[in-house]
Order: structure tokens, then sequence, then C-alpha cells
């Protein structure tokens, strides 16, 4: 799926799209809150869905190679947010859905997760 | 935070073989002569050649050998009866600093480098163009007084003995969530311009940010610095308190001992420890209550495609 | 749709059971964050999380929940039984993660 399809069926607000590329595919996703969980995985999702709206959300991503990540809740973002994402080069995009309809929605369109666990 | 960091090593991670070697490569063939190869050298002014059959490397041929064969006063011979085989190369490819490490290991004056792909000779290293190329790009990035500076030392030997490692170090401020994983991320980019394997950059990104991420939530603040050299890449952690009551606990999935405040920034989930053991080679971890906590881990970078 | 029928569709494992394990889920609520489920979750929403501590409990009586279903094939801790044994909360675990249960949910027609 394309990232500009995302942006339309989440009716998402868009704050940095790196390099512009609405056509950037995604193809696996996460969902979370709580990021260690995601950096204790083996595979690295395309995108990241979660609810936090600081800037963890961010660095994780660009610690472990997330190119988006998707703010969930109609959290609010600050402007210290997306500076923080221009210059790690990730792309932002808030959206009111919950995480679980986000979630849903994506899954519905055939975005997979690369989740395997660990244990 | 503040950043140390070795300009030298830096551009000798970031500059290849290929950015600095000599093209114009001057070879003798292995059917030709030594007293051909004898007039090539003393001609050229040069103390050694590689031996070259269509564009195949077959061997290397030094003054030495020259010497030796003269001194023997033997009859003229063939090149390919005098010269070494399955001489040592470099790969085009390579970071710099791998070069340096070769000349430091077997003491020769030059490397031929080979094309990774085709196997083919395509130009010559020597310690000169190393230090030419060097100095070149410092020249491009940094500013007269520090080039004067690189000049006059004993720039190759003090590349050869123990700096050849960079070292990045930063402070962290406890509590301070803007700021938090920014070393980690700030280390991750400068391994990627090294040109290390992706897979040990996000181990160590991982790792790193983990650390990072409990000296901001748990402690006081502390230091982190970053060593890396062409084998390994360390990194020291500490803290100056409040220390772990239990190590062995704390080492445990799921363990925790965070408030939620804590988990509302998305972390806290007591994975922090074991996911930095996974992702190290080594790890170490010291502490004590009221004075504070040292982790030291490891991450092998290991040049497994070093010419044979 | 009744928990009892979503236990059966998605394979989770029930670890404890509610008094009622027919009653209709509203909705779901996927959040890992204690707060934010008290704030937005609402009466009768399952919630898929990957918090396993016993808080996670009386969030969901508070909340007035239809159930917990843990991600990732965590097991609860043994407080956290313990207590929604003692308040009727039922807790169900699926080796799947969150994305992929919450995709299966909504495949179902459960919604927000």
């Amino acid at each position: 799926m394309k990232i500009g399809e995302i942006i339309k069926l989440l009716n998402a607000e868009v704050h940095y799209l790196h390099n512009n590329q609405s056509d950037a595919e995604i193809k696996s996703a996460a969902a979370c809150d709580l990021l260690s969980d995601i950096l204790a995985r083996v595979h690295v999702p395309d995108l990241l869905l979660t609810g936090l709206n600081n800037a963890q959300a961010i660095r994780t991503c660009s610690v472990f190679g997330i190119k988006a990540v998707v703010i969930v809740r109609g959290r609010p973002i600050d402007q210290k947010l997306i500076d923080l994402a221009h210059e790690e080069e990730i792309t932002l995009l808030s959206t009111k859905d919950s995480l679980f309809i986000a979630s849903g929605k994506l899954f519905s369109k055939g975005i997979e997760d690369a989740f395997e666990p660990c244990e | 935070m503040e950043t140390k960091f070795d300009k030298t090593v830096e551009i000798l991670f970031e500059l290849k073989v290929a950015d600095v070697m000599r093209k114009d490569i001057i070879s003798i063939g292995p059917s030709d002569m030594m007293s051909q190869l004898k007039k090539t050298l003393q001609e050229r002014r040069i103390s050694g050649l590689p031996v070259v059959k269509g564009s195949n490397l077959v061997g290397v041929i030094s003054i030495e050998d020259l010497i030796r064969w003269l001194s023997d006063g033997d009859a003229d011979q063939r090149v390919e009866e005098v010269m070494s085989k399955n001489p040592q190369c470099l790969y085009a490819d390579q970071p710099l600093i791998h070069a340096v490490k070769k000349f430091d290991q077997f003491g020769f004056g030059r490397f031929p480098v080979l094309d990774r792909e085709s196997g083919k000779l395509v130009g010559i290293i020597t310690r000169g163009v190393i230090i030419n190329g060097t100095l070149k790009k410092l020249e491009k990035e940094y500013k007269e007084e520090e080039i004067r500076q690189y000049r006059a030392s004993h720039f190759f030997g003090d590349i050869s003995a123990d700096q050849k490692k960079v070292t990045l170090k930063f402070k962290i401020s406890g509590k301070d969530f803007d700021n938090a994983g920014k070393a980690s991320t700030t280390m991750k980019k400068n391994l990627k311009r090294m040109g290390i394997q992706p897979d040990i950059i996000q181990r160590a990104a991982i790792a790193s940010y983990e650390a990072e991420m409990n000296v901001v939530i748990y402690t006081n603040g502390g230091v982190m610095q970053y060593t890396i050299t062409e084998d390994k890449l360390s990194l020291n952690v500490t803290d100056s308190g409040p220390g772990i009551d239990d190590i062995e606990k704390a080492m445990q999935p799921g363990y925790t001992t965070s408030e939620s405040w804590v988990k509302e920034l998305g972390f806290g989930a007591g994975m922090g420890l074991p996911n930095i053991k996974k992702c190290s080679d080594k790890m170490d971890l010291q502490s004590e209550v009221g004075k504070g906590t040292t982790l030291k881990i490891e991450i092998l970078i290991g040049e497994d495609h070093e010419v044979k | 749709m009744k928990l009892n029928e979503i236990i059966k569709s998605c394979g989770l494992e029930l670890k404890n059971s509610a008094e009622d394990m027919d009653c209709d889920v509203t909705g779901g609520y996927s959040s890992d964050l204690l707060s934010d489920v008290m704030a937005n979750a609402k009466d009768g929403n399952v919630w898929i999380t990957l918090q396993t501590h016993n808080n996670i409990v009386a969030v969901a009586v508070l909340r007035n929940l239809a159930g917990i279903i843990l991600v990732n094939g965590r097991e609860p801790e043994e407080s956290t039984l313990a207590k929604a044994k003692e308040e009727g909360i039922a807790v169900m675990s699926t080796p799947l993660s969150t994305f992929e249960i919450v995709g299966k949910l909504y495949g179902l027609g459960i919604r927000g």
C-alpha cells in the first residue's frame, strides 16, 4: 500500500513526508505504545502506529529503521516533534482514529505485521 | 552534549581504497626478464611492481627481490621465477582504515588493489597515496590551522599506533526527555557514514538507545562513550546513581521498578536490559546502590570479507 | 458480537473467565497506556494490550470492560490473575501482535 493511500484511508494529517514521496510502499506495520517492545523485535516494520506523541516516537523509528509513524487518537503534534521528524527523516502523520480503528483499517487492506515472537 | 571525534580517523573510515589509489598502474609481465625489471625500477624510481598477465594479477615483485637476484649473480631470468605469488591485496571498496591496518601488519611498501567482482587489478596503493588522499580530504573540510597541525605531526605513525579508533562521548542529562535518544541517533548516523554493516548498526543503535533511556529515566545523568575500532564497537555507560539493587532480577524480562509516568513515555516495561543483552556480543553490568552503575557492552564488527 | 464467539473465532486462550461470557462486546480499544484506557475506552469494550501488571484489572473494572486480551503471547502475572478472578474480569491471551489481533477483530466487524 502506498503512503498516499494510507493518508486517505486514515484521513491523516501530514506533518512531514520524507522526500515528498507519497508513493513510498508500506507493506508492514506495528501497533504499540510501549516502544521498548518494538525495539525487542526481530523484524523491522515499515510503519509504526502509536499513541505516543513525544520525541521517543520519532527516535525509536530512527534507531530501529522504521520509515514512517502515525500518531493515533488525535494526539496533538507540536512543532518540536515535526522538526525532529525532519531532522531524522521520518515521515510523520497523525489521525483522529484510535489505535484499534487505524490498525483494523490497515490490516483489512492487506498490511501485515512482521512480528515474530522472540521467546 | 559534547562530541569528540578524531577527524583523521573519521576520514580513514569514510574514504574507500578506490578514492585514493593510483590508477595509472606501472606493471610488468610474468615472462618479462629481470634485466628489464631493473631498468623499469630505476627509470620510474619505484620500489616494486605488480606482475600482470592480461588484466589479472599473478604476483608482485619488489626491489628486494631484484637485489637478491643481483647478489646471487644468476643469469637473466623471467620475472615469474623470482616474484612472490599469491600476494596480499586490498579490494577497491574497502575503507581506507583496512589499508592502514595492512601496511602495519605486513610492513610492505605497496598493495595491489582488486575489483571485488571481477578480481581484476584496478590500482595500487602506497603509504604515500593514503597520506595525500587523507590530507586532501582534510583540506576540503577543515581549516588551514588544523591541517598544519596534522602535517606537522607524525601523521602515519600516529594512526598506526593506538589512534586507530574513533571515540564519541556524550553527556546525558537525567529526566531530559526532549533530548533522550539523541546520543544514540547521532551515533547511528556516524556509524552509517563509516560504512559499517547495517545489521551491526541496528544492534548497536538499539542497545545504545535502551541504555540511554535507562540513564535518562532512572538516574541523575551520566556519560556514554562509544569507541569504534575496526573489529568492534564498545559502549561504556556510567551514571552517578542511584544504582541497581539486584542485577540478576533487573536482567529478567518484564522486571521493572518503573512508575506509571515512565510507562506513559513508552518505556519501563522491563525490556531494556534483556534487550541490550540480546543485541550485544558481550555485556557487563556493575552497580553499587548509592554510587552508580557502569554498563559495558561490545558489538563485534568483524570484517569477514578480508582478502585472503 | 458475544465474547464467547470472539474467543472461538480468534483462537484466544482463556486465562480467566468472566461471570458472563455471553456478554455483548460493544467495540475494541487498544492501548498500552493505562491512563489513556481510563480516559478513552468505552463500556463493554474488549481491551487489547501488552501490559500484564495487575493494574490492568483495576482499569478494566473501573471502565466496565468486557475483557482483556494480552498480545505477543504474554502471560498475565500471578497477581493479575488472582485479581481478575476476584473481580470476575475475563483475561485472554494470543500469540499474535496487537496489529494482527486488532485486524482480526476488525475483520469480525468489531469497531471502536
